[in-house]
């Protein structure tokens, strides 16, 4: 299976934030596809190890995807919606969604009065929760198959290619470098890595950061990378955004500066050009998360740059991701020997 | 037992971080329902009783309630007070609030600046009826906290007072007690969960449950302009689906939902909008710890008029009964 497949499948898969099952099933088949250990912790997380030996390294990419739930059903068949984690109610209006029920996935448009019907104090303005509807095509019948609390998803499409490399689908964020790390897990089967490589895709990154909070505290790993996306900019945003080819090294307050180090050696190794990211604590991430668990862990953060996040449109580069499993792999075969362990010690 | 166990809960005096009163009146009403009874380093008053499977289930609710912590004294002996959780300003003005020791006081608010609909927490002071700043400091301590003194009163099957939010979930969790359950029953009243859920983190980690279900009041839609909510009183006990803290994962709510049709229990499917709950700090506890929730309906929820209907506590001890005996 090659990469876009992998992405394929995974950004087709439901795992909205809390209910990762539909996700976490695609995710442990392909882990099971490369014949390696591959197991779920009590969070719902799903894990994958290579190597057995060495140090041990987790990779975390979140499996979750922004979604929402139903919060009512109207009586006349129109339900109301509810953010569950990441949704702009100001981009849904007119989108495709999928309502998965009781009884399966129900396809449904979302709606909300137009501008030409809107007078006074409704003159034409963004969209919020009250103002949309979810539409079934159903009428009053539609209480009886969509239940409040059902998860709603954007709707699954094929990733359209773009050109220059460039890809656009649902939930690239952050299945496109899950699908990156699945990818890198299946070369390392071919050509071991001198480290206990362990995936973690893990649950509820956009909402409460429980995957980086549990996995950690579990494997105890002795450096951690999450891998995550950025913001690339449309043209002219060139604030705290970054060009959408060039993967980023984060170097926030909460990272381990000699983490940091090894990604930046490992990236100069690999040939491959990046940018440098900052923050103060790389919070909206796992490796903010991580850090902190389990006595403190050594951790890293790699980006990608994406364009517009939170969308069913958001744009990731091929390149891009070829850059990211470069840069890790590079990484990884770097972790040979003791000196990884004087690179993690602090030089003051 | 529901009905006498929430007369004497409301009536304690339990803000958060200073829940001695309330956990000593747990202690004595949970006292003979259990083998076990233990206050851990943060207040959490746990109730153990074992059983035989070899697994561990926790209910855990809150038994803490919001309140006004004292700031300051003035001259003329007038309290200032900071908000201990999520005190609205404007529903305080004109109350009547009482201290650890019974000491009674009036919130009133500085009517020269504002309207009382525009107040906030500045503005409001506790009148003890001291005159000067010795005569009231003689009665309080800057850090003393006052509760909203409000008598539970019954009409038919509602029931109407101050901390019903979380006395009731806490009275339901007492009822639990006398249930059959083959697993290790662990019964925590939490501590500070209005300031942050702060206590139920720690009491989890402690035992390490492999299921964990609180107890908490939810907001309703059933009255003049709420805001939008399926959720009404007297239609049985939520089942919560997601707050602003956890969305319940598929395998806890299908758990539930399974127990409350095989036990014919009728119950709400609850999508709250804002607010959290001791589920979420649950449930990402340790390598994490599957975690649900029953909320009981209550409208007016931070207010002295907190409104609940009993058919629902009822309702939610009925659905524990039959969580309770599942095998985990």
């Amino acid at each position: 299976m090659d990469r876009l497949e992998r992405i394929r499948r995974l950004s087709a898969a439901p795992g909205v934030t809390g209910l990762e099952e539909g996700v976490a099933a695609e995710v442990l088949r392909q882990l099971q596809g490369l014949g390696i250990r591959a197991w779920q912790d009590k969070a719902g997380s799903v894990f994958g190890q290579v190597g057995e030996e060495g140090p041990l390294v987790l990779l975390m990419a979140h499996m979750d995807e922004i979604g929402m739930a139903i919060q009512a059903v109207e009586e006349n068949g129109m339900a109301r919606l509810w953010k569950v984690a990441g949704v702009d109610p100001r981009v849904l209006a007119g989108s495709r969604l999928l309502i998965h029920t009781k009884d399966g996935p129900l396809p449904a448009v979302a709606g909300a009065l137009p501008p030409h019907l809107q007078r006074g104090e409704e003159a034409p303005r963004a969209y919020a929760w009250e103002d949309l509807l979810l539409d079934t095509g159903l009428g009053p019948a539609a209480k009886e198959r969509v239940q409040v609390g059902d998860v709603v998803t954007l709707y699954p499409h094929a990733p359209l290619a773009l050109l220059d490399g460039r890809l656009s689908c649902k939930t690239l964020d952050d299945r496109g470098p899950l699908g990156a790390l699945l990818d890198l897990l299946a070369r390392l089967c071919q050509n071991p890595a001198p480290c206990r490589a362990v995936l973690c895709a893990s649950v509820q990154e956009e909402k409460t950061g429980a995957g980086g909070l549990t996995a950690p505290r579990q494997l105890r790993p002795d450096v951690a990378i999450a891998v995550d996306v950025c913001h690339s900019g449309p043209p002219e945003t060139e604030f705290r955004t970054h060009p959408l080819d060039t993967i980023v090294i984060n170097r926030s307050l909460c990272l381990h500066p000699g983490v940091v180090n090894l990604l930046e050696t490992a990236a100069k190794k690999a040939g491959v050009e990046y940018e440098l990211g900052a923050g103060m604590t790389a919070s909206g991430t796992d490796a903010f998360h991580i850090a902190p668990q389990a006595g403190g862990i050594a951790t890293g953060l790699l980006e990608v740059p994406l364009r517009y996040m939170h969308t069913s449109a958001e744009v990731i580069s091929a390149r891009a991701l070829d850059d990211l499993e470069k840069v890790l792999e590079a990484f990884l075969r770097g972790l040979a020997g003791e000196s990884w362990k004087e690179a993690l010690c602090w030089k003051d | 037992m529901l009905e006498t166990n929430l007369k004497l809960l409301t009536a304690a005096y339990g803000p958060s971080g200073r829940e001695e009163r309330v956990r000593t009146m747990l202690t004595r009403l949970a006292e003979p329902l259990c083998k076990e009874l233990r206050t851990d380093a943060l207040g959490n008053l746990i109730a153990f009783r074992p059983g035989s499977s070899g697994k561990k289930l926790m209910l855990c609710a809150h038994m803490d309630q919001i309140g006004l912590m004292v700031t300051d004294i003035d001259e003329k002996g007038f309290l200032r007070v900071a908000r201990v959780g999520g005190v609205n300003p404007v529903l305080a003005i004109a109350r009547r609030v009482a201290f650890a020791n019974g000491l009674l006081g009036t919130v009133y608010f500085d009517a020269r600046k504002k309207k009382p609909g525009e107040a906030q927490v500045e503005d409001l002071f506790i009148d003890i009826g001291a005159q000067g700043r010795e005569e009231a400091a003689a009665q309080v301590s800057i850090g003393d906290v006052a509760v909203f003194y409000s008598p539970l009163t019954l009409q038919g099957s509602r029931a109407t007072g101050g901390a019903l939010d979380n006395r009731v979930g806490c009275a339901v969790a007492l009822s639990a007690l006398t249930l059959p359950c083959p697993h290790d029953l662990y019964v925590v009243f939490s501590a500070q969960e209005e300031v942050g859920t702060r206590g139920a983190g720690p009491a989890a980690y402690g035992i390490g449950p492999d299921l964990a279900i609180a107890l908490d009041v939810t907001p309703t839609g059933d009255c003049p302009k709420a805001p939008r909510s399926v959720i009404a009183l007297g239609k049985g006990p939520a089942l919560k689906l997601l707050d602003g803290s956890v969305v319940v994962s598929a395998p806890v709510r299908r758990r539930m939902e399974e127990a409350a049709a095989a036990a014919g229990i009728p119950y709400q499917r609850e999508v709250l909008t804002a607010g959290g709950t001791d589920t979420g700090v649950i449930s990402r506890t340790g390598g994490g710890i599957p975690a649900g929730c029953i909320s009981i309906p209550c409208r007016y929820i931070h207010s002295p008029v907190e409104t609940c209907d009993l058919k629902d506590a009822e309702g939610a001890v009925k659905w524990l009964g039959a969580i309770l005996e599942e095998e985990l």
